[in-house]
């Protein structure tokens, strides 16, 4: 069985934060910053992206519209203080802070699972 | 030179002498002051509630012949406020104020309501930022409690049963700042023609799991079909609040049992939810204002949220002891009438 990928988007405290916790809980981990997201998620290839968003409808969508030239997509949750569902749509998952992160953690881990 | 009196318009006139003695009035201006037969003759600055004794002699130096109206608005001792417009009127007894009047009570109380609605969805609009803003310290907190802990797990050490109480803390503010931003989001009442059952019946299902989990039987007594004007999304919404207030006031009770039911009274619909829980700590508890809890875990914004969902469909909410019951009761006008 492989290790889940997750690709972590965002560079503040919150982001290492939440890269270490993954890591810690056996997930492979990598970081990025928005800008670098699309690049780095493309030579990788992470199951799951999770990224953090101030304005979730413009930064998720601009986020998708990156993943999309990766098949197969990664799964995308994005992390927002202002949660839309706008998102739906689009198959992003969209979190409200301050994130549920047992929640989160079994939601990866059943991605795991399951692949 | 005598200008028409006239009448029938909702227009005041009155004349006033030197003194600022009204020695001419049509009816309606009469009717304004309430001082009936009294009126001719009485000074007019005695009409307002503020003695405005330096208001004629101001007046008088105001308006003079070609001079443009003076513009005057006072609160009369009747409670009416009335706005007037002062010129010069060149009477044959002497010069003469000739005063036109608008009785605007209304219009003030109107635009003072308007000006405190904008207040409060401009505070509510500064509430839900401010609510939004704090969401990101309280999940970088989480973050880094969450991997305080895992950390210390990964060592021989005990983890801290602090630290899982510093977190559930966290998402008890989250809890409350979720609930103001339903409290304060300025919401639109779109009234559909809906039947209740329906509506009570999707709250029941939405909160038959926290009922299990309080070990607390929810039951419907049910009520006649009835078709009304309702928001149906919103009406689910206080039902939901109202339910789990019940549910939790009945946990741990003696007789753990939430019932609910509806009927009409008259033009009203009511629906009750009634619980045998210890009740309010006090009969005049102020249940319904953001903010009052009785609940160690509660945001206190629940029953406040029912009571601006039920105030917008232009009912009430009360809650009551009766007997040993609590019951909560929400009276909605009913607007009857065939399905469309």
């Amino acid at each position: 069985m492989t290790t889940t990928r997750v690709l972590v988007v965002g560079a503040g405290a919150d982001g290492r934060a939440l890269a270490e916790l993954l890591a810690l809980h056996g997930f492979e981990v990598a970081e990025a910053t928005q800008q670098h997201a699309a690049g780095v998620a493309r030579a990788w290839m992470p199951d799951t992206v999770v990224a953090e968003a101030a304005m979730p409808e413009l930064e998720g969508k601009l986020l998708v519209e990156q993943l999309d030239a990766i098949a197969p997509r990664p799964r995308t949750i994005v992390i927002s203080p202002r949660p839309s569902h706008a998102l739906d749509a689009l198959g992003v998952t969209c979190l409200a802070k301050p994130i549920d992160v047992d929640r989160l953690l079994c939601s990866l881990a059943l991605k795991e699972l399951a692949a | 030179m005598t200008p028409v009196l006239v009448s029938g318009l909702p227009v005041l006139m009155c004349g006033l002498d030197r003194d600022g003695r009204i020695v001419v009035a049509n009816d309606r201006c009469v009717e304004a002051t309430g001082l009936a037969d009294r009126l001719l003759g009485s000074d007019w600055r005695d009409l307002f509630a503020v003695s405005r004794h330096d208001a004629i002699a101001e007046l008088w130096k105001a308006v003079g012949p070609g001079k443009p109206p003076v513009e005057f608005e006072g609160l009369c001792r009747n409670g009416r406020r009335l706005r007037w417009q002062f010129s010069h009127w060149p009477h044959e007894g002497g010069d003469a104020l000739w005063a036109v009047g608008l009785d605007v009570t209304e219009e003030r109380a109107l635009q003072a309501r308007r000006r405190g609605r904008e207040r409060a969805t401009s505070l509510a609009n500064l509430g839900a930022g401010l609510a939004h803003e704090l969401r990101n310290p309280l999940n970088s907190a989480l973050l880094q409690l969450a991997l305080a802990q895992r950390k210390i797990a990964r060592t021989d050490r005990d983890v801290p049963t602090e630290l899982a109480e510093a977190t559930r803390e966290i998402h008890r503010a989250a809890t409350v700042l979720e609930d103001f931003l339903v409290f304060a989001r300025p919401q639109e009442t779109t009234l559909q023609r809906v039947e209740l059952g329906p509506i009570v019946e999707r709250a029941l299902t939405r909160t038959r799991a926290r009922a299990a989990e309080a070990g607390v039987t929810l039951t419907s007594g049910g009520g006649p079909q009835v078709i009304s004007e309702l928001d149906p999304a919103r009406i689910e919404r206080a039902l939901v609040e109202v339910l789990t207030n019940a549910i939790d006031a009945a946990s741990g009770s003696a007789t753990p049992d939430v019932m609910v039911g509806w009927r009409t009274s008259g033009n009203a619909l009511v629906i009750e939810v009634e619980d045998l829980g210890p009740g309010l700590p006090a009969r005049d508890a102020p249940v319904f204002d953001p903010f009052f809890t009785t609940k160690s875990s509660g945001t206190g914004l629940g029953l406040a949220i029912v009571d601006r969902v039920v105030v917008d469909h232009g009912g009430t909410a009360e809650l009551s002891r009766v007997g040993a019951a609590t019951v909560f009761r929400m009276r909605l006008p009913l607007m009857l009438g065939a399905a469309s």
